[in-house]
């Protein structure tokens, strides 16, 4: 067996998956090529020390840690209705929807202000006399 | 079976204690993606739980196109990554590199693993360097790495977490397990 037949095989060896004549083989090879040898030791050291960092589990009370954060937090999430408006499907009617009312609420109040005209209308006749021309009234009562 | 979806609906709408659920679930997962990116329990724990807090505030911008585990996963790589930036960046850090350089001792390997390496026995010493090496990987091969290693996704899956091809992210790794085997094979002296 050569360096590069080695090579191929180094993944499965460090599994322990090679057939046994392959195995044979291989260490053949391996005591008789020193970089070889070293290839595999170094994948057989990374292989172990990720085996043995994945036996590692989560802290407990991570979860604790975790909802005691997120009970602190200000309360900024969005409500339902806010996430409905936010869908971009619903924009477009939600637009229109929003001009519609604007417009009807703007001609509405438009007409609840009555004009400022609070007189009865002037008889004709009064409109013909000039007050310029008649007589005061201190005048009139004169004996 | 939990539908996420409908956890995820309760928990916009107000009801937070539902996101709970989401925590249970998928905690050792968020957990062991850490890992993999800072290679301490602690650490991992405290960006685990940032991942989670994360995840919850941005709860309402999840738009339901991948699934929330694919999401999830996309939140703790990009913390963890930061987090490492962060460390490498930090003036603290650079400070220290400064006063001690790296020191670059050989691991000594018995000549009884000749032949048999998949009988070697991992050191304290060998954990850190292969810690090392992997954060000296580019951030891509080092991410693609940790999620077939570590979290054992298939590469369909990494590839939809990284926004890559299958074939990409299949060159990663293995361009990372060279890396990793080149650097490491560098530090072993036969004893």
């Amino acid at each position: 067996m050569n360096c590069k037949e080695c090579h191929k095989k180094v993944e499965v060896f460090v599994k322990g998956s090679l057939p046994e004549d392959e195995l044979r083989l291989v260490r053949e090879h391996l005591l008789e090529c020193r970089s070889c040898n070293d290839a595999f030791v170094a994948l057989a050291i990374v292989e172990k020390v990720v085996a043995k960092e994945q036996q590692l589990n989560v802290n407990p009370f991570l979860k604790t840690r975790i909802m005691a954060n997120i009970n602190s937090l200000p309360l900024t999430q969005p409500n339902e209705a806010f996430q409905l408006a936010r869908n971009w499907k619903l924009h477009p009617v939600l637009v229109a929807a929003s001009v519609i009312v604007t417009i009807f609420l703007g001609v509405a109040a438009g007409n609840l202000i009555a004009p400022i005209n609070n007189q009865d209308p002037i008889p004709e006749e009064l409109t013909y006399l000039n007050d310029a021309i008649l007589e005061s009234l201190p005048v009139l009562m004169i004996d | 079976m939990i539908n996420d979806a409908h956890i995820i609906e309760q928990v916009i709408s107000g009801n937070t204690n539902e996101f709970g659920q989401l925590v249970d679930k998928y905690q050792q997962i968020v957990f062991k993606t850490c890992l993999g990116f800072v290679h301490d329990h602690e650490d991992a724990n405290d960006l685990s739980q940032e991942v989670f807090i994360k995840a919850f505030q941005n709860l309402s911008t999840f738009n339901k196109q991948s699934s929330f585990s694919t999401w999830l996963y996309r939140i703790a790589v990009n913390t963890s990554l930061n987090s490492l930036r962060q460390r490498r960046d930090g003036f603290f850090q650079r400070l220290g590199n400064w006063a001690s350089p790296e020191k670059s001792g050989a691991i000594e390997i018995s000549s009884e693993y000749y032949g048999n390496p998949e009988e070697i026995f991992i050191s304290g010493e060998m954990e850190q360097l292969v810690a090392k090496e992997l954060s000296k990987l580019s951030e891509n091969q080092q991410t693609a790495f940790v999620l077939s290693k570590y979290d054992q996704l298939p590469q369909k899956e990494i590839a939809q977490i990284m926004g890559l091809s299958e074939g990409a992210v299949e060159s990663l790794i293995q361009r990372a397990k060279a890396n990793l085997v080149k650097k490491i094979s560098g530090y072993l002296k036969k004893s």
